[in-house]
């Protein structure tokens, strides 16, 4: 029991006390930013994932309609259901939105969809019986709405992997990640040539 | 929420690193943006530091004219369900628009704002106003249920943008067909204000939860159609009369007894709707309640980019 002094036992409860303080205080010094961030890039990946397949599964229906019309544009046709079927045998790797490689690939193959889908649209425009019909109409809509659903997500996105790579790229946030976070890396975002492939996505001008 | 937190502590620390350098901390004041600016503006000052006093202050001239080159976009103030900042609308469209869009919002809780601009700063019309609508944050948090007409006379475009909880009402081809069918053809004819009325009342008429008549177009009239419809409608008024004809028991009485079955449903004043919406708005005004007292306020609300639009 000689331990026990009372000078070595006020010593050790200033301790935990100080610990105890020091741990609580963490929490209000951005400890829990790097995760949070994460987490948040994530789920607004998610959703530009989401946006993607809403447009891949819009796509069959849209070749269908446009088919019974226009036939002889075989070529825009086949480009668009040929990228289409590479959309969607594209395994996404986990760490997609770490690996430069796989993540460039992921917009090589949306970006030639978009393309393709661009083109056909520009086709479409030589069919004036299509373009009256209530289906193709009902379908183009959808279409455009997707494609304006899939730029507002790849915003979001991209507003997300910002916020997160400042901060584990700057003071605090940066000793966190080197102290707590050993695996946080910096995130992939969409590139430059990428943000021109939306310009020249599908756009639809409607009622003319 | 967080985020915001986030921002402020950042700022604290950059202003902290400010306030050691007088001039520093001016500049973080009149930029009080990100942190981003905020580490340009200390590496251009600490650079600054070995300058003479003329070149820091053009330097302190460059910065704030970047600043406000890089500012965000502007938005108009939400003074109301209606934002008529081009001045297309006259005072009693505008009173008539809003009583019946205060009406829609009591009773679904649904937040519908007209906005009219005029300029779109260089976006597109969708960019603008998806950030527009997260701006004011129409339609109540948590259920996303906002709508925003918009109109940019100048660079003659329209949208309907829709917020994620009313995607599936007010669907991108049906927001495609208010725009083409309702609106365009009045805007083509230099009516803006009818335009909008029009597309505002098929809005409204969509969230109330009924369905759009069909616009009666000239050359698509099915003759087959017509002719059974005028082949149906004899047949049963044939059948009527031979009914009240041929068995003399039957009075007018007994034909009409359907309908107070029918009102038994409708609750109160609900002539003009479904009786299953009448129903519907009445468990729903609790919610509304919240933003008929005082001004009006957006609920938080959130776009995702549903809706479409259309120019002339």
């Amino acid at each position: 029991m000689a331990f026990f002094s009372t000078r070595y036992c006020s010593a050790s409860v200033f301790t935990t006390l100080f610990v105890l303080l020091l741990v609580l205080s963490l929490s209000g010094c951005g400890v829990n930013a790097i995760p949070t961030l994460e987490e948040e890039t994530k789920a607004k990946w998610s959703q530009v994932i989401n946006q993607y397949q809403r447009r891949a599964d819009l796509i069959p229906n849209l070749v269908e309609v446009v088919k019974g019309y226009a036939n002889h544009e075989r070529e825009t046709l086949t480009a668009v259901v040929e990228a289409r079927s590479k959309v969607a045998q594209m395994t996404i790797p986990k760490d997609i939105l770490t690996n430069p490689n796989a993540f460039q690939q992921f917009q090589q193959n949306q970006g030639s969809l978009s393309s393709a889908l661009g083109k056909l649209m520009v086709v479409v425009e030589r069919y004036p019986d299509l373009k009256a019909n209530q289906n193709f109409l009902t379908l183009q809509s959808q279409l455009e709405g997707t494609e304006n659903r899939i730029t507002v997500s790849r915003r979001d996105y991209i507003e997300a992997v910002k916020d997160y790579n400042t901060e584990i790229r700057t003071f605090p946030g940066r000793i966190w990640a080197a102290v707590l976070y050993s695996d946080a890396a910096v995130k992939q975002n969409f590139t430059v040539e990428n943000v021109q492939g939306i310009a020249t996505a599908p756009k639809i001008q409607m009622g003319q | 929420m967080y985020k915001g937190l986030q921002r402020l502590q950042r700022f604290r620390w950059a202003s902290e690193l400010y306030s050691l350098w007088p001039v520093g901390s001016y500049a973080a004041k009149i930029n009080g943006q990100g942190y981003q600016t905020m580490t340009d503006t200390r590496v251009s000052i600490k650079t600054a530091r070995h300058c003479s006093l003329p070149v820091l202050l053009a330097a302190l001239v460059i910065m704030t004219l970047y600043s406000a080159y890089a500012a965000e976009l502007k938005f108009p103030k939400l003074t109301g369900r209606i934002v008529d900042t081009a001045n297309i609308l006259s005072i009693e469209t505008e009173q008539k628009l809003s009583k019946a869009m205060k009406i829609q919002e009591d009773k679904h809780s649904h937040q519908f704002v007209i906005v009219t601009l005029n300029s779109l700063q260089g976006q597109t019309i969708e960019e603008y106003g998806n950030q527009l609508g997260r701006h004011w944050g129409i339609g109540q948090d948590a259920r996303n249920n906002g709508v925003l007409l918009i109109v940019a006379p100048i660079e003659r475009k329209v949208r309907i943008e829709v917020g994620y909880g009313l995607e599936g009402a007010l669907t991108d081809a049906l927001a495609g067909q208010i725009i083409s069918q309702r609106i365009l053809p009045r805007f083509g004819i230099n009516d803006m204000s009818g335009g909008i009325e029009q597309g505002a009342e098929a809005i409204l008429k969509v969230l109330d939860g009924e369905k759009l008549p069909a616009l009666a177009q000239k050359d698509e009239i099915d003759l087959g159609f017509l002719i059974f419809i005028i082949f149906a409608a004899g047949l049963i008024g044939f059948s009527i009369y031979r009914r009240s004809r041929g068995t003399g028991s039957y009075t007018r009485q007994p034909d009409f007894r359907p309908q107070p079955d029918d009102g038994s449903y409708v609750p109160g004043n609900g002539r003009n709707s479904s009786s299953w919406y009448g129903g519907f708005g009445g468990g729903f005004r609790g919610g509304g309640g919240r933003f008929s007292g005082g001004g009006f306020s957006g609920g938080r609300g959130s776009f995702g980019g549903g809706g479409a639009s259309g120019g002339w």
